[in-house]
């Protein structure tokens, strides 16, 4: 099983967890992921903001290096994968808007987009490419406890995320089940924590983000695993602010979703050590 | 796959064109009735279809949308069908329900009219005329389909254009059903406008022994809502016309408000006699010939499609605002699935339990305000079906239903719609037209000034069935309750691209967008995209109002520097710095302020941490960026090319 690997500019830059976790999961699962060293941020969706034209070029660039190797892209960010999946959506569906940016494209790289590639969540790919028996046949340390799965809402749009259903999924909690654990069935798992707000509009950020943690922790999660590495910044970074701002209970540890498989897997046991101590022994 | 099974037309087809118009390979519209084209069928036959032959599987399947829509847009509801999922044929015992259903009812519907209405009112002068003012041409399809209508009431329908029609032909007249929209601010269409002045100045006809009534087409966001339509209806009476049924006042989605209203004009003017006299008893029995009949029974749902009983888990949101309790109740139903949610709420509430609140309405599809949330997704009651919902409840089989969030619960499933009227209240007037000198057409006829471009582009951006729903979409809203939310900026971005609109006016709409309440205080215009069609046409409009915002404010405020910042540092080296980023949005201040953060983002997470002088280097020196913060990405020269060739700002 071969992808293009798109690890998005967080996991590369102040989630580098992601990447090391990233490396576990591909070894365990047998998965072989080719870098791009090339490919630039996907825009997050802020950058269309200014210009949408100028996004779509920068993805369709990604996307002729991921299509001149014959692979599908592969990322582990939600955020990534809800952009670029719509990025591609739109471009293999406007012919006219294909024509004009790969006519950018040309000029300004000498590479064209066909649109012969998909775009594949990590999450995804587990679910339906390796499958849940398969992965459950290779867990080593189970993740015994009750887990909160966040999706990542900019993934859950009609088929960004495989067959699953975007508005009452069920493959990370399946994952879940699969790698030992008991999924936590809350509200809050397909919610929006307001990442692209939160430099902007940090007080409404703050009380989505608390919204989602709080609900977590009252059905009975011990942890929380994401999706997606930049929701993960509300989730985990600011978790304390989060919490102080509304008075609601947010303390959670927050995992991504590569670590959770890794740890699963077997692999950094030292880490996984430590979170299951924080989580099950010192709790609140 | 969803596929069609077969597919036939019913008695009373006005040969109006619209299915054929919608899906040219199945439907051919002949003088006298609708046709299944032969090619589509097993059968090869090229009529009604009354057989219910079965179409080719492949055509079933590939034009099942097509076949849908058709069917969903035939005004008299006579297109049927029947579906095979999976591809399995339909059971024959539930088409043979269906037909049976129809059939029973038609007959007995024809035998009651026909012994209710007298033959000596069906004989001698049947004329109708059917008058209609027009700009954009909705009043004259409404008109030619109305004409077409009229003939199942035994009246022969003629289309009159008011730039073609003097007073003198309408005072002739016994029966007049005029159908006009409004224009601007309270203005008649262009083609109305000399005939109305005929009407108003000295020497007008009397139009005693005129019967009439009015079908005003409007527009709610106007100050002056189906104002040209209420001047004709004043002024008809004014001149001495009798009025034989009531004004319909239909808005932009006009179809629904004629259709509740045609039947019940038509009857009226029907039952006028060669004499030009209202003969009073038959107005029902002559609505009856033109509302669909199936609608009238009951029987089958909107366009006939039947499927078979499941069994449904119904989980149920509960709230009871004087106890102030709140959970869930689950009621276990079996229901025909092409039931649509509001029919089951319903048959609960008259069954089992008649606490039970929530929104209902007169009609499928009728009712924006019908929106629920189901299993996460935002879906009108009143439309969908629960086979649907069925099939997106997954393994569990449980259907969740919820109130739509972003507005207050007042009881059980029914929510108080005050947030968004007020939101909409803080954001009028929505257009205050600008002068408008119009222009002349080269035969000298008077024409409106917007372009057909312009205004489908209008047409396009506001193709919204539900801005209740779309309110709900947005997460924002729940979290901030002075954002005006998605509904209401989307509206103001459509009126401010609305070519009419007046120079003062577009100012204001783009300061409450810029504003804090507005476009910008939604933390995440994503979400709103993934809801459907609606989602999607809002999603797309709000970023586009954001882009033409950041070019006319240059940036302004943390929104605009989050954007402009995360480009710029995409620039430099092909990937986003977030220190970069934060720094330059939230300013040095709101960096001490967030210092716990800023430390902990900038040192890595903490947890396996990357290395802190790159990143602490972008404190040191924002807005320089040199490699040494992000290794550029390989090739970075061609990111930095393609920047240059389509936006030069960053």
């Amino acid at each position: 099983m071969k992808f293009a690997y798109f690890p998005g500019c967080v996991a590369k830059g102040s989630a580098r967890e992601v990447e090391d976790a990233m490396r576990s999961v591909v070894d365990g699962l047998g998965i072989t992921l080719v870098e791009m060293p090339g490919a630039a941020c996907c825009g997050a969706g802020v950058m269309k903001q200014g210009n949408h034209r100028l996004q779509l070029a920068i993805n369709a660039r990604t996307f002729a290096m991921a299509e001149e190797q014959g692979l599908d892209v592969l990322t582990p960010c939600a955020t990534c994968q809800g952009n670029m999946y719509e990025d591609l959506a739109l471009l293999l569906d406007d012919e006219p808007l294909r024509a004009e940016i790969n006519d950018v494209l040309e000029r300004t790289t000498g590479m064209r987009f066909e649109g012969n590639l998909r775009m594949r969540h990590l999450l995804d790919v587990m679910v339906e490419d390796i499958g849940l028996d398969v992965i459950a046949s290779k867990v080593i340390n189970p993740v015994d406890f009750p887990i909160a799965g966040y999706y990542g809402s900019p993934m859950l749009r009609a088929a960004a995320n495989g067959d699953d259903d975007p508005h009452n999924p069920v493959y990370f909690e399946q994952l879940i089940a699969a790698l030992g654990g008991e999924a936590v069935d809350y509200d809050g798992r397909t919610r929006s924590v307001g990442f692209p707000g939160l430099l902007s509009q940090e007080k409404t950020a703050m009380k989505m983000t608390a919204s989602v943690l709080s609900e977590a922790k009252q059905e009975g999660a011990k942890i929380m695993a994401t999706a997606c590495p930049l929701s993960h910044f509300n989730l985990d970074v600011y978790q304390v602010k989060a919490g102080r701002a509304t008075g609601k209970d947010t303390s959670m540890p927050v995992i991504h979703l590569p670590e959770l498989v890794a740890f699963a897997l077997g692999y950094h046991v030292t880490r996984y050590a430590q979170l299951r101590t924080r989580a099950l022994v010192i709790g609140d | 796959m969803a596929q069609i099974a077969s597919v036939w037309i019913e008695e009373g087809c006005i040969t109006c064109d619209a299915c054929q118009e919608t899906c040219p390979e199945v439907f051919h519209v002949t003088d006298d009735s609708c046709f299944i084209i032969a090619d589509v069928r097993s059968d090869g036959k090229f009529d009604q279809n009354e057989g219910k032959s079965l179409l080719k599987a492949e055509m079933g399947s590939s034009l099942f949308e097509d076949i849908v829509d058709a069917a969903e847009g035939c005004p008299v509801d006579v297109i049927i069908y029947t579906t095979a999922e999976d591809g399995e044929a339909p059971s024959e015992e539930v088409a043979e329900v269906a037909e049976a259903a129809v059939e029973v009812v038609a007959e007995d519907e024809e035998l009651e009219a026909a012994t209710e209405i007298p033959p000596e009112l069906l004989e001698g002068d049947r004329s109708l005329m059917v008058l209609f003012g027009s700009q954009s041409g909705n009043s004259e399809d409404l008109a030619a389909i109305t004409a077409k209508l009229a003939a199942v009431a035994h009246l022969e329908g003629q289309v009159k254009d008011m730039a073609e029609t003097s007073l003198a032909e309408i005072a002739a007249s016994k029966r007049v059903l005029v159908i006009c929209s409004t224009w601007g601010e309270g203005e008649m269409p262009d083609t109305a406008q000399a005939l109305w002045d005929a009407a108003n100045a000295g020497g007008a006809p009397s139009f005693d022994g005129v019967n009439f009534t009015v079908c005003a087409l409007g527009d709610t966001d106007y100050d002056l809502y189906c104002e040209a339509g209420k001047d004709w209806d004043r002024r008809f009476e004014e001149l001495g016309g009798t009025r034989v049924a009531e004004m319909a006042e239909c808005n932009v989605d006009y179809e629904p408000f004629w259709k509740a209203w045609v039947p019940g004009a038509l009857g009226a003017l029907a039952s006028v006699n060669s004499s030009g006299e209202m003969v009073p008893g038959y107005v029902d029995a002559f609505a009856e010939l033109v509302a669909p009949k199936k609608k009238a029974s009951g029987a089958v749902a909107a366009s006939g499609v039947q499927q078979p009983v499941i069994d449904v888990s119904l989980r149920l949101f509960r709230y009871n605002p004087v106890l102030a309790e709140k959970g869930y109740d689950t009621y276990e139903v079996s229901v025909p699935g092409h039931h649509t949610l509001q029919q089951v709420l319903v048959m609960i509430k008259e069954t089992q339990d008649g606490s039970l609140t929530f929104r209902t309405s007169a009609a499928a599809g009728s009712d924006p305000l019908t929106g629920l949330e189901v299993n996460g997704n935002l879906v009108l009651a009143d439309c969908v079906r629960m086979i649907d919902l069925l099939n997106s409840a997954g393994e569990s089989g449980v259907v969740t239903v919820e109130p739509l969030s972003g507005h207050q619960v007042l009881k059980d499933l029914f929510v108080d719609t005050k947030a968004l009227e007020v939101a909409k209240e803080r954001a009028k007037p929505w257009l205050r037209t600008r002068d408008r000198p119009g222009a002349v057409s080269s035969q000298g006829m008077a024409i409106g000034t917007m372009s057909s471009s312009d205004a489908s582009r209008l047409h396009r951006m506001n193709d919204i069935s539900s801005e209740h729903l779309l309110h709900s979409m947005s997460e924002t809203v729940p979290h901030n309750r002075s954002y005006l939310g998605p509904a209401v900026c989307n509206r103001l971005w459509v009126r401010a691209n609305d070519p009419r609109i007046s120079k003062d006016c577009k100012q204001d709409m783009n300061a409450l967008l810029q504003g804090p309440d507005g476009v910008w205080a939604e933390t995440d215009i994503g979400v709103v995209g993934r809801f459907g069609r609606i989602g999607s046409v809002a999603s797309k409009n709000l970023n586009d109002c954001r882009s033409e915002l950041l070019r006319a404010h240059r940036f302004a405020g943390k929104s605009g520097r989050h954007v402009k910042w995360f480009s710029k540092t995409v620039k430099s080296s092909g990937t986003l710095n977030e220190t970069i980023l934060a720094a330059q949005t939230m300013g040095p201040l709101g960096a001490i302020v967030n210092l716990p953060a800023t430390l902990r983002m900038a040192l890595g997470f903490t947890r396996t941490g990357g290395p802190p002088v790159r990143d602490w280097q972008g404190f040191i020196a924002p807005g320089k960026m040199p490699p040494l913060i992000n290794q550029s990405v390989h090739n970075h020269h061609e990111v930095v090319a393609i920047f240059n060739e389509l936006d030069k700002r960053f």
